[in-house]
């Protein structure tokens, strides 16, 4: 299902914190391209600068680091050049984010449909609005009712499933998913697996995946960047990174995961 | 009575009437000194209920804990103070189960003083520093604050602060789950070494399959506050037998 | 092995060591509390000896005299000194600020941390307690206070004092009962710590802070009330203070009399200014994650 029209280019991306001795290079000139419908995973663990690197695509890495050099194409224009006004019109409509910690990126005053609606009012004014909500929960197999919900009203799971239909709200070209199952149970973590990779093939959707867990990208993953202390150590097609890993970082990274089959 | 612990038709309810929350349902098992028994199960499942009942930290509305054959539900005072020089805890988060005011050293010499152990504050001193060493970290580091500390580092902190009792049973609750892999591949092997040198049995409350798999001699699935089945890891999670645990394990996205 | 020391209070004092506007701070205290004890004994040896202070001492020929080189900060409607007033006055503001201080911040942290950790019935009773006393018009309790032990400084002391631990209260049982939830203290607990111990010696080095910050911002309250006490009447009768030094200047100002008004307000604030710039490097300095 991957054609070979590249959607986002990185090139040699760093992005910097702190200034003389106390500089840290977060992100330490990365390069990765990700092809229409390809999901991408950044494997890597706390520090890696997995997670800066894909808030940096759209220059929403925190205030105090400095892109300080490389290029993001994305639709024929480098967005780390543009200003604040042109990123907000792609950020949630071209390229949309979901993140961690769904109990906590609602907001509890509002119901699930309002804050639906709200996302399509900004982006999309054109649409029949309610319509189109009930379209969004029913691609992520929610019941049309529950729009009606407050968040607190609803489980981890139900709340992701939301968060992936307000990204998708716009029909987005990027979707970067930073750590979506980590806060979530095992069997819930399958079911949002299984609506992403459902997802991926109804709506052509390119994924960005960062995470820690090499199941999932085992699971998820057409292709692999591993990285470590700010670099991509090893990159390559998913079964063969992790069939056959050639950087010593990725080995250790693989040997030191428990299995659920002890390999003897 | 070979066993170290042993729990009978525990149940544990939160609130009241209309309110309440069965979260631990009528659970039996027991710790044999020295074994590593699992328990797992996902969020809300009563896990960490049952841990914190076992050490004392849970009102436990019926049922009987046996530690040694002794019964120590309800226990007060010195008899309770007594019973937790021999059964500890480590929790889950690192970051927030040591004190970011106290030095990490005087946490230990705290509790040491608390249970009148050691001749004098230099003796305690020494002692944390032998239990700092214990864990694998620096004896220097004693006088250092949290802060100073990697997670898996803090993580053998609070096990160093765990042992300084010198217990028998350990509860641990998730105490790996907010590690790194490879930070979480070495304080497994410090678990189990700990058990080889000091005869340490392990209560293990996971969430994680494969670690338990790894780790834990005998294991016990929960689910909505009972437990579904139990034995042999080996058996329960390479032949599982309750659809829920069959559920469970298929879920884990595996490489 | 290196032994270093052990306790939080000697590394703050490291820290602070090292904060040179902590220090100057540190140093304008540490003078206005020797002043205010020099005060404090001049007031006594008068008073033993029933004689008249200098400060007390009034000459009417010398009403409203400028600063000069005789009298540095001038003199006051009855020919007083205003400098030896103004040292008179620290020793009245420190008591105000300080022995209310220690009435009204004991009480409000002791029930507020049994309400905080223990929770249930304690809880309740004094979260009444609180009420009850903060539904009473502070000034009236003072008043009442005032009538039984009869006007001056103790009354002030008490009526301020009881009256003002109601606020530090709330805010150390908020703080108490967030820290409960916290790890730590499950798993001090969980080896076998008491709640005394838990409370005095675990949490409440985590919330010094707001105690630090409530003391510095009590005092420039506690010499405001003082000031009007004084000014209705019921407060300081017989020694210069500087609630009644600003109330006399405040009715000379206009007609150019700008002396003792200047002096006594800088005296105010160089002091609130002190402990409050001193509380915030406390603050920082009792925290170990920074500046190290």
């Amino acid at each position: 299902m991957t054609d070979q029209k590249t959607i986002i280019e990185v090139k040699d991306l760093h992005v910097h914190f702190g200034h003389g001795d106390e500089l840290v290079k977060a992100v330490d000139g990365i390069s990765f391209a990700i092809a229409h419908g390809e999901t991408l995973a950044l494997v890597g663990e706390s520090g890696s600068g997995k997670s800066i690197s894909a808030l940096s695509l759209t220059k929403l890495a925190p205030r105090q680091s400095r892109y300080a050099g490389g290029e993001v194409l994305f639709g024929g224009r480098n967005l780390l050049a543009l200003d604040d006004a042109a990123l907000r019109r792609i950020r949630g409509r071209r390229i949309s984010y979901i993140f961690q910690e769904p109990m906590v990126s609602f907001n509890p005053v509002f119901t699930i449909g309002w804050q639906i609606e709200e996302a399509l009012k900004l982006h999309r004014k054109e649409l029949d609005r309610k319509a189109e909500t009930a379209r969004l929960l029913e691609l992520v197999h929610l019941p049309e009712r529950l729009a009606r919900a407050y968040p607190h009203q609803m489980s981890g799971g139900q709340l992701q499933r939301c968060m992936i239909a307000m990204a998708l709200a716009c029909s987005p070209e990027l979707l970067v998913a930073d750590e979506p199952t980590t806060a979530l149970d095992v069997t819930v973590q399958r079911e949002i697996l299984n609506l992403l990779k459902e997802l991926s093939g109804k709506v052509g959707l390119s994924t960005l995946m960062i995470t820690h867990n090499l199941g999932i990208v085992s699971d998820l993953a057409d292709r692999v960047c591993v990285m470590q202390k700010g670099r991509i150590v090893e990159e390559g097609p998913t079964r063969q990174v992790l069939d056959q890993p050639q950087h010593e970082y990725t080995k250790q990274l693989m040997a030191a995961v428990p299995r659920l089959k002890p390999v003897k | 009575m070979d066993h170290l612990l042993t729990v009978e038709n525990l149940n544990v309810i939160y609130g009241k009437g209309a309110d309440a929350v069965h979260a631990v349902k009528d659970v039996s098992f027991h710790i044999k000194p020295g074994e590593i028994f699992g328990l797992v199960g996902e969020s809300g499942c009563g896990k960490s209920s049952l841990g914190k009942a076992v050490i004392g930290l849970n009102e436990v509305h019926s049922g009987t804990i046996r530690y040694n054959g002794a019964g120590v539900v309800g226990l007060k005072g010195r008899a309770l103070r007594e019973y937790r020089e021999k059964v500890q805890m480590v929790f889950q988060d690192p970051y927030g189960s040591l004190n970011p005011r106290m030095k990490v050293g005087s946490a230990i010499v705290d509790v040491l003083s608390v249970h009148k152990i050691g001749a004098d504050a230099a003796a305690r001193r020494k002692i944390a520093a032998d239990l700092f060493e214990a864990v694998g970290l620096n004896r220097e580091w004693v006088w250092r604050y949290p802060h100073e500390f990697s997670g898996g580092q803090r993580q053998r902190i609070c096990i160093a602060r765990a042992l300084s009792l010198n217990p028998d049973l350990v509860v641990a609750d998730e105490p790996v789950s907010a590690l790194d892999v490879s930070v979480q591949a070495e304080i497994l092997q410090l678990l189990e070494e700990l058990r080889a040198s000091r005869g340490l049995a392990f209560l293990f409350v996971s969430h994680d399959l494969a670690v338990v798999r790894n780790l834990c001699d005998r294991v016990a699935v929960m689910f909505n506050g009972e437990i579904v089945e139990m034995g042999d890891v080996e058996d329960v999670i390479d032949n599982p037998q309750h659809d829920y645990t069959k559920k469970l394990l298929a879920a884990v996205p595996a490489f | 092995m290196a032994e270093k020391s052990q306790s939080l209070w000697s590394d703050a004092w490291r820290r602070l060591r090292k904060n040179r506007i902590a220090m100057v701070c540190l140093g304008l205290v540490v003078l206005f509390t020797l002043l205010a004890v020099y005060g404090e004994i001049v007031y006594q040896v008068h008073e033993l000896r029933d004689i008249t202070p200098s400060y007390q001492h009034t000459d009417l020929d010398m009403q409203f005299q400028p600063p000069s080189a005789a009298h540095w900060m001038g003199t006051d409607g009855l020919g007083r000194d205003v400098m030896s007033r103004l040292i008179q006055g620290v020793t009245i503001a420190y008591k105000v600020g300080i022995i209310t201080s220690l009435i009204a911040i004991p009480i409000g942290v002791f029930f507020g941390c049994i309400a905080g950790y223990f929770g249930g019935k304690v809880d309740d009773f004094v979260v009444w307690l609180y009420s009850t006393f903060a539904s009473m018009p502070g000034l009236l309790f003072i008043l009442a206070i005032a009538m039984v032990v009869g006007k001056g400084l103790l009354g002030i002391y008490l009526g301020i004092g009881l009256t003002t631990w109601v606020g530090i209260c709330r805010l150390i049982r908020g703080e108490v009962m967030k820290h409960k939830e916290q790890t730590y203290v499950q798993a001090a607990k969980a080896l076998g710590l008491g709640p005394a111990r838990i409370i005095f010696k675990h949490i409440l080095p985590n919330i010094s802070h707001v105690i630090i910050v409530t003391f510095t911002l009590r005092f420039p309250a506690a010499v405001g009330t003082e000031v009007f006490l004084s000014f209705l009447g019921i407060g300081v009768q017989d020694q210069p203070s500087w609630g009644l030094m600003i109330n006399n200047a405040r009715m000379r100002l206009w007609q150019g009399m700008w002396w003792e008004m200047t002096f006594v307000t800088l005296a105010v604030f160089l002091l609130v200014l002190a402990f409050n710039l001193l509380g915030d490097a406390l603050r920082d300095a009792l925290d170990p994650r920074l500046n190290d």
